[in-house]
């Protein structure tokens, strides 16, 4: 365990690579759906008004 | 030619929409396992080389995204269906994200490899520059309130900048870099072991599904602000 979590001694580049990577896909990924839903409701709302 | 998205298509994006994040995740944690535990140290860089795993995928997807957004916009100018431009909004940031991760990845590979963060070679500058080429695509369309005049604009700003993909793909071999050359090319067998090119295939098809997912998440995205602004106008 202690071997995988050093990664020969690069532990602090790859396990930054690998962190930033995946924290920034998931925050994209979120601010995405999160958009999609907020406007999904705004764009319901509004057509339920003019309707 | 002129394709219409109904809502039969958006129903159909919807309902694949969660089988594709499963996906994503799924064949994400399998490439992790790959990468971190199965893929043996390279002889000379060690574990650092790890870093490729994520780092090319990202690289290759950023010119690939690049190349359909470019192409997008060649068949708005030319058809005038606004499905293009919808698809050359909702691709642009997952393109600008993709182009940032290799960036950084590369960054942070360079540093126990060549011994810096940064150097200002050829294909290290090229791909800066298309992370710039995308911020602009982005903003100039957000930024100037006429939207047909903003689709003209961002849509040429696309089309010149793809002069950018060749010089970025040819770069390490036109001059002298410290990035190395192509290691998969489709004219030659690669010159990296299987071992290290099964975890690389694993995660180029999850970075795939990403940029799949991501893309018709933002696809509907851009349909409703243009509904929005229709609505509003």
């Amino acid at each position: 365990m202690n071997e995988l979590l050093d990664m020969g001694g690069y532990a602090i580049f790859v396990w930054s690579s690998y962190g930033i990577f995946f924290f920034s896909l998931v925050i994209f990924f979120l601010i995405n759906i999160l958009n999609l839903r907020k406007y999904e409701k705004i764009f319901n709302k509004t057509k339920k008004k003019i309707d | 030619m002129y394709i219409k998205i109904n809502n039969n298509h958006i129903e159909l994006i919807k309902s694949a929409n969660p089988y594709l994040i499963f996906a994503t995740i799924f064949v994400f944690i399998i490439g992790l396992y790959y990468s971190l535990f199965q893929s043996p140290p390279d002889y000379i860089q060690g574990d650092s080389m790890r870093i490729m795993y994520i780092h090319v995928p990202s690289a290759w997807f950023a010119l690939m995204t690049y190349s359909i957004l470019a192409g997008s916009c060649v068949l708005w100018f030319i058809t005038r269906n606004p499905l293009f431009n919808v698809v050359a909004r909702s691709i642009a940031q997952v393109g600008m994200v993709f182009t940032l991760m290799s960036l950084i990845t590369g960054s942070i590979w360079g540093k126990p490899t060549w011994g810096v963060w940064w150097v200002w070679d050829a294909r290290l500058t090229s791909m800066l520059i298309l992370f710039f080429l995308y911020i602009a695509y982005i903003f100039l369309w957000q930024a100037i309130s006429n939207k047909e005049l903003a689709s003209k604009i961002s849509a040429a700003l696309a089309i010149i900048g793809f002069i950018n993909i060749p010089i970025i793909k040819f770069s390490v071999d036109w001059w002298n870099t410290l990035h190395q050359p192509a290691s998969i090319s489709k004219l030659s067998t690669p010159s990296i072991d299987i071992s290290m090119l099964i975890p690389l295939f694993i995660m180029t098809i999850a970075c795939f599904l990403f940029l799949v997912t991501v893309s018709l998440i933002r696809f509907r995205l851009v349909l409703i602000e243009n509904k929005m602004l229709r609505t509003i106008n």
